[in-house]
């Protein structure tokens, strides 16, 4: 029998002041003009309590871009679900968070690009890193579940101890110290941004050490490259088995990522229910089970495991959304993953300085030849 | 159900009996005291260790404060 989703993931919009050169998000983002409206996000939330999701989280883009925020928080409340804000912070006064805190928000979730603000600054492609500070003491002083998000990659693993020294002195309740996964904008600028070997091995170290130091204190969470892993991830726990995302006009998708995949329509909860999007919709359907997977997949002992892995992945790096993962050591394709690690790992891989610049348009300037910044959707 | 950021336990029998008397305003040994009258027929250091245990547990994945 087909369980209830567990967490709907709404990317309220795409609009976003920073530029995160590790962004996930799709290269081709929703119109701010496509953007659902108040009335459409709450009507989403209570249909989702209804189909026995305890989850939202509300990211984007920044969730803070919308000037609705407090009502859809409201909303979702009144709905019975537990809200997650994933933000950047910036957008959010003293004053907002208060009204977000009262309107029933559940848990802040802040990301931080970096303890050093020159660093921060330049992953970020905006001035953001002294108003993250500023705002987690704020937060510090609300009843919210407070998480310190970091994303980590070549050019700051080198020093992770700093990092979570930084985030230790913020007082989170949990912090999550994520690898970035390449897809979107990541997977655009991967050259720079994959990790060496001995950089995760000692990463690894580092995060083993500060959850025993902080056991009890801090709940660290940490995602691993995939890239280094034997066995893929099971992406969003399996396909269409956990999770439902919506983007900013209305379209329901599996993950993040799945706009990418030719040949798959997704519905929009303005045409269906999303009880008839998660039971009945092709999209949803395409990959669950295992009718759809090819060898090694369908006889492997893991298949209930991993699902087969990532099938956007599978896309990207082979064109062939039914491929078994190549992150997987089994994968018939994996040799593709095992040519970045072995250009990455020969050599002197390049860490860069980080650049100071007047503006986004002097920084672009500057470092045309490293990376490209996401861009916000007109 | 017990929602906490990235995930849900559900709690049942005395586990969720505990939880209820968590209000952010009973201490720890007012929560045992009552729980202690309520479960007569237990051995009270029994209870008080079983208490302990759960919210300390709870503690370590920073699910519950005190």
């Amino acid at each position: 029998m087909l369980p209830n989703p567990l967490a709907l993931i709404a990317e309220i919009t795409h609009r976003c002041p920073l530029h995160c050169v590790y962004c996930s998000n799709p290269l081709q983002m929703a119109s701010a003009k496509s953007e659902f409206s108040t009335e459409e996000w709450i009507r989403v939330f209570e249909q989702a309590a209804k189909l026995g999701v305890l989850h939202l989280h509300l990211t984007g883009g920044e969730p803070l871009a919308r000037t609705d925020l407090t009502e859809l928080i409201a909303g979702a409340h009144a709905a019975g679900l537990y809200i997650n804000l994933i933000t950047s912070g910036i957008g959010l006064s003293e004053a907002r968070l208060a009204a977000l805190v009262e309107a029933g928000l559940d848990h802040i979730q802040l990301s931080f690009q970096d303890s050093r603000e020159d660093a921060a600054n330049w992953i970020a492609g905006a001035r953001a890193h002294a108003h993250k500070i500023e705002l987690a003491r704020a937060i510090r002083k609300h009843r919210v579940a407070f998480t310190v998000n970091l994303v980590v990659h070549r050019q700051n693993l080198d020093h992770l101890e700093e990092m979570i020294s930084f985030i230790e002195q913020l007082q989170p309740d949990r912090m999550e110290i994520a690898h970035a996964q390449y897809y979107g904008w990541a997977l655009k600028n991967r050259r720079m941004l994959i990790p060496t070997r001995e950089q995760l091995d000692r990463a690894m170290k580092t995060v083993a050490e500060a959850e025993k130091r902080l056991a009890g204190k801090i709940r660290i969470d940490s995602v691993v490259p995939d890239y280094y892993a034997r066995y893929p991830k099971a992406c969003m726990g399996g396909w269409g088995r956990r999770l439902i995302l919506i983007e900013p006009s209305g379209k329901a998708l599996p993950c993040h990522a799945a706009g990418i995949i030719p040949g798959l329509e997704f519905d929009n909860v303005r045409d269906r229910s999303l009880e008839w999007i998660w039971r009945e919709s092709p999209a949803f359907r395409r990959f669950r089970g295992e009718e759809w997977m090819p060898e090694p997949c369908r006889s492997c002992e893991r298949r209930t495991e991993d699902f087969g892995g990532c099938r956007c992945q599978a896309f990207l790096l082979t064109a062939d959304a039914n491929a078994t993962d190549p992150a997987c050591s089994l994968a018939p394709a994996h040799h593709v993953v095992e040519s970045v690690l072995l250009e990455v790992n020969s050599g002197a891989p390049a860490i860069s300085q980080p650049v100071r610049a007047s503006s986004l348009h002097d920084l672009q300037a500057q470092t045309a030849d490293v990376w490209s910044y996401r861009m916000s959707p007109e | 159900m017990l929602l906490f950021p990235e995930g849900a336990m559900r709690v049942q029998g005395t586990g969720r009996k505990i939880l209820e008397h968590c209000d952010g305003q009973r201490t720890f040994r007012e929560i045992v005291d009552e729980l202690q009258k309520h479960y007569t027929a237990s051995d009270p250091e029994l209870i008080r260790d079983d208490v302990a245990k759960f919210l300390e547990g709870l503690q370590q994945k920073r699910i519950v404060d005190y």
